[in-house]
């Protein structure tokens, strides 16, 4: 018995080591991306490598090695989030769209018309550029981060990952009709914060 | 008077968003294409979520590609190989005990 456990030791060590160094940093990336939290992040990669180290005999040459292995780490995320969302519906605060109220007129003529601050005003940016910069980076984790965990998720796994609405409503265990209105209440806010943090600046 | 009874930009900035994903009703279509054509805050609105999208995105494309990608510090790559080995005994020890 020692044997064996010695043989697998030595056939297993350097692997899981090697992966650490060369996609430890893209994976911890890409699942922060998702989670926006250190340290689940981190714990969801060491479960994706350690399924990886049991599953090594599955990994057909055909794809590359770090495609295998966000292939593994995208399914321990999508579980993540499946486990942690069992309620149904959306919870108060989930499906609070009050505090958007201010954007727009609650009286007068104009009357659900964007109030004088909140209009959107011209964004003079190119996407590819304004990516360049570390802070406007930071703006859109930080923005992302505001929205309750279920709805930055919603709009993470449409935008991000490319899910189709059908999908996200099933891995989030929501109806369609909540899955628009995750999507709107992040818009909103998104745009709002992005707007808020970078574009106001600029024109002042 | 018309526009008492026509939806505002609030009604219309859920349409837009709607309309990103799936297709519109012939007549939601309708309501959001004249709102559109006369409000240039809600047309702005509607440029700035494909701009976001399209930075989301390129955002992920960038990170597969490792650019710009937030990294792991070393402790916690040291916590990382440090759990993988850890591992391997007590799987050792969960196949040997099954047997």
């Amino acid at each position: 018995m020692e044997q064996i456990g010695t043989i697998t030791n030595k056939e297993n060590t350097p692997d899981a080591a090697v992966w650490v160094d060369t996609h430890g940093d893209f994976l911890y990336s890409f699942a922060f991306s998702r989670v926006r939290d250190q340290w689940l992040a981190e714990d969801l990669v060491q479960d994706t490598l350690l399924a990886a180290m049991q599953a090594k005999n599955a990994f057909a040459e055909k794809s590359s090695e770090r495609t295998w292995l966000c292939g593994i780490l995208k399914h321990k995320i999508i579980d993540h989030f499946r486990k942690s969302s069992r309620e149904v519906e959306l919870t108060e605060e989930e499906a609070d769209m009050s505090s958007y109220d201010y954007l727009f007129r609650e009286e007068g003529v104009w009357k659900g018309h964007w109030s004088a601050e909140a209009r959107p005003a011209q964004w003079n940016e190119n996407p590819e550029k304004v990516l360049e910069h570390s802070e406007f980076r930071g703006i859109l984790t930080h923005c992302l981060g505001e929205l309750p965990e279920r709805v930055a998720n919603c709009f993470a796994l449409r935008e991000m990952d490319g899910f189709q609405a059908s999908e996200i409503c099933q891995i989030l265990g929501v109806s369609p009709n909540n899955f628009w209105v995750m999507m709107h209440r992040a818009r909103l806010h998104l745009r709002r914060c992005i707007d808020f943090n970078w574009f106001r600046k600029e024109r002042d | 008077m018309v526009w008492k009874f026509l939806p505002g930009c609030k009604d219309i900035t859920a349409l837009v968003s709607r309309s990103m994903e799936k297709d519109l009703s012939v007549r939601e279509r309708w309501v959001m294409k004249t709102h559109l054509y006369t409000c240039i805050a809600c047309r702005r609105y509607l440029t700035q979520l494909e701009f976001m999208s399209e930075v989301f995105a390129k955002q992920e494309k960038k990170l597969e590609k490792g650019e710009h990608a937030p990294r792991l510090s070393s402790e916690a790559s040291e916590r990382l190989k440090n759990a993988l080995k850890s591992s391997k005994p007590l799987i050792l020890f969960m196949l040997v005990y099954c047997y």
